[in-house]
């Protein structure tokens, strides 16, 4: 398979994904959007614009093209190039910069080893990023074994609700052992948040309604349970449901009461602005 | 301010026919929660029971504070609210508004609260006939402080206000945070500059900017505005003043957002109507059922406020207004023409050469009692006086009080309830006070009034009845 790789001169992340490249001798054809690859981009971009993301500050480079498929951003090129499809919904798009990258993930599924997601956090680690990891509480042996090895810089924890309500929210169960397993690994030695969404639940397969703030409250108190502790940086954060679903969002008062009924665990509780 | 030495305490002036006879519920300073009958005979005591301010329910129950934090890491953060009954029990409390963990102090749930609060039913705490305060249910709006970064105003750390409402139950329903609507204010770009650099800061916790010190906030209520479909005047919405602005503002309960206001500036239409309001305190709505309802009351303290332009008397723009006696104003909030006013000048003060006579540069407050006479505590000198519709003062009183810390016998706040408010105990007896002649009046040792010696020189003219002293007042060219 051939490979083209649109980079931009002076991009760091393009460079990170050409020393994988050369360190794995994966050929690929180089273009410098700013130089030679000038022309070819303009074609490139006019012939797959939907399938490429622009964000506030422009396209994100590098991209790479498999001539079938497109991948835009470092950790989504070197995941595919990892291992194809094993790591897919595990690495997505990143949308930090100024040396961090995110987009990185457990909640997917259940990993068994996690090996590659390992070796892709000590190469992007190694390469001078900093990694902001997301987690829902699923595969705290991996969680583990990156926090020992120091491979991150921040963490994100969406605490989705208690464990019993993970297969209705996410569609995946999660064993209450291994959410409270993930959560007793958070200490102050690291950056972490742990943010609750007040999401739309599936009950009964019918309809949909918010999770109520009981469920929000022994989510938190799961937390004090399996941290021992009742002050962690912990934020409640409204999600408003899509369009065509017809439900109205929670009106924002609403969530005071999420916010007095968790702080019964989590001392520090605010609600997440906008 | 031109304080003698020695002057009396309690009650001086007392006319029971002119009065609205009742209990007086005030802060004693570094003492507890004091109710006084008007002849100054102290009812009630709840010893110990912080006051910002203290404020009565019918029935004797009253709501207060069991503390303040520690002002090494913050400052007026009162721990809690409590209501307390008559025996002392506290029968209501709320603190869970935010964790505090000072070094050194034992970590705890704070209130944060300051300044100001109002129980369901009741929009400005205090007594309207029929607008009783609930006393065992009901929600409670707090004005509290948060302390957070808003790059709009400053880099520096802010001791920003909020207000919020929680349920008897203790849940938290609402909140409003003042930071949040800076750019509704209105200021004008020198008063930015200087709350950039100095956003009012005070030293406590490493330094944190007070920069606008709300230190009143009560409900609208229903009203004769919003009867007539003016929406900004909606019963629900909140009137709150910020001391170090010398702006007051009404939000919308339900959407947060700044609906009306005064100031920042005086200096433009309607505002010119009102003189330059500064450092103002208590500024709140008559509630219906009061004489002069629907108008807005508020003590215009003067002393030192606002953010601007540098001058003489502001060398960096902070403070930057300035006048050294007070005024209480009842204006019309459509017109902002002054409807009622209680300056030095209906005060019987030669103004403005003896106008800080009239003077209490912080904390005091104005409250309109059912006859129409208003009740004014000028705070920093304790003084709580009753004046008529006309002007007269028809009721003094001087606190007894000074602080063992604070050496001042100052008086936050002092609210008016009638007797009824109190079953426990028999209403007092009313003894007229008649103003006393201080001309003849000297203390023991002292002599009298009068020349031992006195002789006539040939001559001499009678005295001018204009008097063109070294300042012109508003005695010039009278005759």
């Amino acid at each position: 398979m051939s490979y083209q790789l649109f980079s931009a001169t002076g991009c760091m992340r393009c460079k990170i994904v050409k020393i994988f490249m050369d360190t794995k001798s994966i050929a690929y054809e180089e273009l410098d959007i700013k130089s030679q690859g000038k022309d070819a981009f303009k074609i490139f971009y006019k012939n797959n614009r939907p399938d490429i993301f622009r964000g506030k500050d422009g396209i994100e480079f590098p991209i790479l093209f498999t001539g079938e498929k497109i991948f835009q951003g470092v950790g989504v090129i070197i995941a595919f190039l990892m291992d194809k499809d094993k790591l897919k919904g595990f690495v997505t798009r990143s949308d930090l910069s100024h040396g961090w990258i995110s987009g990185l993930n457990l909640c997917a599924d259940s990993m068994a080893d996690g090996k590659e997601f390992i070796s892709l956090l000590r190469f992007l680690k190694d390469q001078g990023l900093m990694i902001q990891l997301e987690t829902d509480g699923r595969n705290p042996h991996l969680l583990e074994i990156i926090l020992e090895e120091k491979l991150i810089h921040r963490l994100i924890f969406t605490l989705r609700g208690p464990a019993l309500l993970y297969k209705n929210l996410t569609g995946i169960a999660l064993n209450e052992d291994d959410l409270i397993k993930s959560l007793s690994l958070l200490n102050p030695s690291f950056e972490y948040q742990i943010i609750l969404p007040v999401s739309l639940i599936n009950r009964n397969s019918k309809s949909e309604d918010y999770l109520t703030v009981e469920e929000a409250a022994m989510a938190a108190g799961l937390v004090e349970k399996a941290t021992k502790s009742k002050k962690h940086p912990f934020f409640i954060e409204p999600v408003v449901p899509s369009e065509k679903l017809g439900i109205d969002p929670l009106p924002s008062s609403a969530f005071f009461k999420y916010r007095t009924q968790c702080r019964r665990h989590m001392v520090l509780c605010e609600i997440k602005k906008k | 301010m031109t304080y003698p030495s020695i002057y009396p305490t309690g009650t001086t002036i007392y006319d029971p026919e002119k009065c609205f006879n009742g209990y007086t519920v005030f802060q004693a300073k570094e003492l507890g929660a004091l109710m006084i009958d008007m002849n100054g005979g102290e009812a009630k005591l709840w010893k110990g029971l912080h006051g910002f301010p203290n404020k009565l329910l019918k029935g004797g129950h009253i709501i207060g504070h069991t503390g303040e934090r520690s002002t090494k890491f913050s400052m007026q953060d009162y721990r809690d609210l409590v209501q307390v009954d008559w025996d002392g029990n506290i029968v209501w409390k709320f603190n869970e508004y935010e964790y505090i963990e000072d070094p050194g102090e034992e970590a705890q749930w704070m209130a944060r609260a300051h300044h100001d609060y109002q129980r369901e039913d009741n929009p400005v705490g205090y007594y309207v006939p029929g607008m009783d305060a609930k006393a065992s249910e009901g929600n409670t709006i707090i004005l509290g402080h948060k302390n957070l970064i808003c790059p709009e105003i400053s880099d520096k750390n802010l001791l920003d206000d909020t207000i919020y409402e929680v349920s008897w139950e203790g849940d938290v329903l609402w909140e409003w945070v003042c930071s949040e609507h800076f750019e509704s204010f209105g200021f004008r770009e020198d008063a930015k500059n200087i709350l950039s650099r100095d956003p009012n800061m005070r030293p406590c916790g490493g330094g944190m900017g007070d920069w606008m010190h709300i230190n009143s906030m009560s409900l609208l209520g229903p009203n004769k505005w919003h009867d007539k479909g003016d929406q900004r005047f909606h019963p629900d919405n909140i009137i709150a003043d910020g001391r170090e602005t010398n702006i007051i503002f009404i939000i919308s309960k339900e959407t947060g957002e700044v609906v009306w206001k005064i100031g920042p500036y005086y200096d433009e239409t309607p505002e010119k109507n009102l003189g330059w309001i500064i450092g103002q305190h208590h500024a709140h709505m008559i509630p219906r059922g009061l004489p002069g309802e629907g108008n807005i009351l508020v003590y215009d303290n003067g002393g030192w406020a606002g953010y601007g332009a540098c001058n003489p008397g502001s060398p960096t723009g902070a403070k930057n207004v300035l006048r050294d006696y007070s005024r209480v104003l009842e204006f019309d909030p459509i017109t902002l023409k002054i409807v009622w006013q209680f300056t030095p000048n209906e005060a019987g003060l030669v103004h403005p050469t003896d106008s800080n006579r009239f003077y209490s540069p912080f904390i005091s407050s104005a409250q309109r009692l059912p006859n129409g006479n208003t009740l004014i505590t000028e705070g920093s000198g304790g003084r709580i006086i009753e004046v008529t519709a006309g002007h007269e003062l028809v009721w003094e009183y001087i606190s007894p009080y000074w602080g063992e810390h604070f050496k001042m016998n100052m008086v936050y706040r002092a609210y008016r309830y009638p007797y009824d408010y109190v079953p426990r105990i028999d209403p007092p007896k009313q003894v007229k006070i008649a103003p006393m002649d201080v001309k003849n009046f000297r203390v023991r040792g002292a002599s009298p009034k009068g020349p031992r010696s006195e002789v006539s020189i040939e001559g001499v003219v009678p005295y001018q009845s204009s008097s063109a002293l070294c300042v012109i007042s508003d005695t010039d060219g009278t005759k």
